[in-house]
Order: C-alpha cells, then structure tokens, then sequence
C-alpha cells in the first residue's frame, strides 16, 4: 500500500511537473515571437530603407577618403614639381612664392602659425532658468567671436577644425551648429591664426566679445597657443 | 565574535555601496547612439556624392598638371605654374567674375523720410552681414558689396558711427550687391529663397528696403582692389615630418 | 557600529570612481539585486540588534537573495510576465519591516538609557 500511495503522488507531482514545463516553454516561445513582431514588423520596412541608406552613406564616405588621400598625393607631386621649377630662375620662383600664399590664403594647404583657439560651451544647465536660450550657445556668439578676430587681423579661422572662407555660414539647429553644411556640436573651439596678442587683447576687450558672452552664461576660454589648420575639404 | 563578525559585515556593506554606485552611474549616462533618421542620412549621402563629384574634379586638373610638368619642354612647364598662379588670384578674388547670379538692391525706404530731413539711414555691419550669411547658405560663390569685392579677409565693421567693409565707407544708399552662383539654377534657387526670406523684415525695420533682381545669366563681380598679404602662416610640413 | 556604514560609503566611493558600467539592458536586474542586498544588509542590522545575528545566514542570505531576484527578473521578462514585481513587493514589505524593528529597538535602548542616566 505504501508503494501505491508513493506512486500515486509521484504520478500527479510529474504531471504536473509536465504541465507546468509545457506552460513555460509555450510562454516563453511566445514571448520571443511576440518580442521578434514588435522589433520588425513595425519598423521593419523603415528599418530596411534606414539600413541600406546607412551602409550606402558609409561607403559613399570611404570612398571619398580615398579619393581625398588620391588628391593630397597628386597635389604634393604637383607642389614638388613647383619647386623644382622655381629653384631654376628668379621668375619662377616668385611665381611659386605667390602660388603659395594664395594656396595659404584659401586653405588649399594645411597651415600652422601662432594663434589663439577660444573655447565656447554651454553654460550649466540652470533648472531656476526658464529660456533654455539664455545660455546656450546660438550661432550670433560665434559670429561675434569671428568677426572680432578677422577684424583683428587674423589670416585663418576654423571653427572645430573647420577651416572657414569668404563663401562659409553658420546656421544654429538646436543643439548643432551647422557649418557649411558640417554639423558641430557643443562645445566649440574656435582656433585663428594671427599675432596671439593682438587677438587676445581684441577679444578680452572690456565691454567687448568675452564680455558679451559672459553676459549670456556662455562659458568662454581663451589661450595662446600654435594652431595648426587643415585644409578646406573638397576644394 | 565581534571583529570576524564585523569584517564580513563590513565587507558586504562595501559591496552594496558598490553596487549602488554602478547602478547609479548605468542610469545615468545613456549609450550614444547614431539615431539620424533617414531623411538627414539622405541630406548627408547627398552632400558626400557632391563632395565626391567635387574630388574627382579636383584630382582631374592636379592630372593635367602634372602631365604638362612632365613634358620635358621648360616653357610648358613654367605655363603651367603661370595658369596655376592665375586659377588661384581668380580663386582668391583678385580678378572679375561673371556668372549666373542675381543683384539685390539696398535703398531707403522714401515714404518713411519726412519731408526735409536728410537721409540718415546707413546700413549696420550686423545686418550686412547676417545677409552675407545667407546668401552663402543658399549658394553664393562670389559677392561685391557697393562694388568692393567680399574675400576670405573682408571684415564689415563699424567704424566711427561708418559702416566700412575693407576700409570703404558705405555711405549712400541705395547700394547694389552682386551675387555669382555657380549655375543658373542655383541663381534661381538663391532667388527663390530671397523672396520669401525675413531679411527683407529686417531691413524695413532698419527704414531700408532689399529687393531681390530675377537671376540673370551674366552678373559681374569686381576684383579686389588691394594687393592680399599673408601674414603669420606657414605651410604645415606633412605628417610624415618633411621639412618645408 | 559606524564601521559597515563607513564601508558602504567607501563602496559607494569606488564604485562612482572607477566608472564601471553595465549594458543598459541588465541595469534592470542590478536595480533588482540592489533592492534585495538593501533588504538583506537591514535584515543583518536588525539580526545584530536582537542579538540573534549569525553570519552564516547573513553571508548566504545575501548572495541568494540577490540570485533569487535576479533570476526571477530574468525569467519574467523571457515569460512575458512582470514577475520581478514579486521580488520588489516581497523585499520592499520585508525592508520596511526591518527597518521598524531596527527603529523601535533602538528608540527602546535610547529611552532605558535616558531613564538609567536619570536614576543616577
């Protein structure tokens, strides 16, 4: 009798067991299909469009990079050949020397100098602050900032190392600043080329630029240093 | 029976604030993630495949270049540095351009004048120049402003109460300002886009009215007077540590 | 007795130095484990009040209840069913007991001491 009782519970524990088991697996089975749904079948073609256009933009990028490096090689031979050229007569070489400085000028080259680079970035956020605007940086501080340094002299500007021309803009979306078409976003270094002195005292003028920014809880840094500038992509 | 009891106590309490830290800090800052959507990675596919027209462009003429340096004739070879020198002065602004384009005009606005008083409206440095930058937004190559050719250098100032770009006064209106695009289509693009903008808002507020000519074929914009001195830059040696 | 809570606030140190971070997917779980290791550590300074501590159960106690809600958040999640709110109700309720037995105990300690120091 005893082994019957025994039996008897064992039979329904591993029944239920058994049932129990199956109620697990399905749920779980159906939680991924339902999970997979989810993922795809409401992003799904989006997605699809989203990751070709992706991987397009990646390659169309890589791409560009070789022919970027392509063109650098091609400009240095042509550069070489200048050189030569101009070691050979007096004309030449004053040829060369001014096809050098217009290269400079524009920013086909990569140029370095002593200049300052001022750093511009959102002040705190201020939760007491109800515009967010009152201090974030917007595109008008960091016009400011480059008019004041070409008026003070300064033969290059860039902005995070976007080297600025006569036909550049800046435009503010939101958190971005978009340059000539680049998107930066904060915090913003302004580097130029130009006597550092001049530039500085321009700049930390009372009443002038650094002022005005304080004024609006930018957070403002300026300092001397050698900059170095890339050139002017795609020109 | 304290100090064991303590050590282990203690040891699991450094364990908790430990993970209170982690779980603290995981909250905190979000993973970045690259969550354009796809109408800006459109925008920027668009943007690479004129960068790449762009190169390949480029890299073409640097071809030609080459090629003519190359040939063993010295009088070809100095025809190239010469035409390389001239591309570059054109580039920098330093010779007259013509192009498609259009021709906007600054004047006061008459009605608002009394009758007798002298016209006192001058155009401010700032909304020039916020004007210059929209210009450039929406496609232009070469600008002149009251026919001083606008450069990498120009700065617009005010000096003594006088608009001056480059050291020329603007002081009578009306004045013109010469836009060249790059293609008729972007003249009427540039034109579309001036029609409907806020500058025109602006200027009135200032008592000035912009008009904006229809694009034209063949505007001209004037070279730069002044001889373009480079001050305080040096070509940058290669990355691999060449001595220039 | 300061000296566990001078622990927890040197873990709390390192942990925020060092900068470690968990993949946003399990932070889930780790919120879990901590609310399970909180109730625990309570559970051990109640244990010690009452002077029924054992270190055994306290140690074991800890790393299986933080095991225990953790799997139990994971298997709610591939079930499709919140179950780590079991796990939340059942360690919060138990955390708030604790803390109340800690509370009274220690409010009867300080009064007997009032009441001695005034004796004497």
């Amino acid at each position: 009798m005893k082994k019957l009782k025994v039996k008897g519970n064992h039979v329904i524990l591993s029944l239920v067991c058994l049932v129990l088991g199956y109620m697990i697996a399905f749920s779980y089975h159906l939680t991924q299909e339902e999970n997979q749904k989810k993922t795809k079948k409401v992003y799904g073609k989006q997605y699809e469009e989203t990751l070709a256009l992706r991987n397009e933009l990646i390659d169309q990028e890589e791409t560009n990079r070789d022919l970027e490096k392509e063109l650098k090689r091609k400009q240095d031979k042509v550069l070489e050949n200048e050189k030569s050229l101009s070691k050979e007569d007096q004309i030449n070489f004053n040829l060369a020397e001014d096809a050098e400085k217009y290269r400079k000028f524009l920013g086909k080259v990569k140029v370095k100098g002593k200049g300052v680079k001022i750093t511009l970035d959102d002040g705190d956020y201020n939760p007491d602050e109800k515009n967010v605007n009152n201090y974030l940086v917007h595109e008008f501080h960091v016009f400011k900032v480059i008019n004041e340094l070409y008026i003070s002299g300064a033969s290059a500007v860039a902005i995070n190392g976007q080297r600025l021309s006569s036909h550049s803009y800046i435009v503010c979306n939101g958190p971005v600043i978009t340059v000539d078409g680049y998107q930066h976003p904060a915090p913003f270094v302004i580097t130029a080329i130009g006597d550092p002195d001049v530039l500085s005292s321009a700049i930390n003028l009372t009443g002038g630029v650094k002022d005005q920014l304080v004024n609006d809880n930018i957070v403002f840094s300026l300092e001397q240093d050698e900059i170095v500038l890339d050139p002017i992509l795609g020109n | 029976m304290d100090k064991p009891k303590k050590v282990s106590f203690t040891l699991i309490a450094v364990i908790v604030g430990f993970m209170i830290a982690i779980q603290f800090q995981t909250i905190k800052k979000p993973v970045e993630r690259d969550t354009r959507d796809i109408w800006q990675l459109r925008e920027d596919l668009l943007k690479e495949k004129e960068l790449q027209s762009g190169l390949l462009k480029e890299i073409r003429s640097n071809e030609e270049k080459l090629s003519a340096y190359e040939s063993k004739r010295k009088q070809s070879k100095e025809e190239v540095l010469k035409e390389t020198l001239n591309e570059l002065k054109a580039e920098a602004g330093l010779t007259d351009i013509t192009g498609p384009g259009i021709i906007l005009k600054i004047e006061p606005v008459y009605e608002e004048i009394k009758l007798g008083e002298p016209v006192t409206a001058t155009v401010s440095p700032d909304l020039l120049k916020r004007l210059q930058n929209e210009l450039n937004m929406y496609g232009a190559k070469q600008v002149s402003i009251d026919g001083q050719r606008v450069i990498n250098s120009t700065v617009i100032r005010d000096i003594n109460k006088e608009t001056k770009i480059d050291g020329h006064a603007i002081k009578d209106l009306p004045i013109e300002i010469h836009v060249v695009t790059d293609s008729l289509k972007n003249a009427e693009k540039l034109y579309n886009h001036m029609q409907v903008s806020k500058s025109a808002e602006e200027f009135f507020i200032d008592n000035m009215r912009l008009t904006v000519s229809q694009p034209k074929p063949s505007v001209t914009v004037p070279a730069y007077e002044n001889p373009i001195r480079v001050l305080n830059m040096n070509t940058a040696g290669d990355d691999k540590g060449g001595n220039t | 007795m300061w000296l566990p809570i001078m622990g927890m606030i040197v873990g709390i140190f390192l942990g925020l130095l060092t900068d470690i971070r968990i993949p946003e997917e399990y932070s889930n779980y780790l919120s879990i484990a901590v609310l399970a290791a909180l109730d625990t550590l309570f559970g051990g300074i109640r244990a010690h009040l009452q002077n029924i501590y054992d270190e055994k159960v306290f140690v074991s106690g800890f790393f299986f209840n933080i095991l225990l809600a953790a799997s139990l958040a994971f298997l709610g999640v591939h079930l499709g069913v919140d179950l780590y709110l079991a796990a939340v109700f059942a360690f919060g309720v138990r955390l708030f007991q604790n803390i109340a037995v800690i509370r009274r105990i220690l409010l009867t300690k300080w009064s007997t001491n009032q009441q001695k120091t005034e004796k004497n």
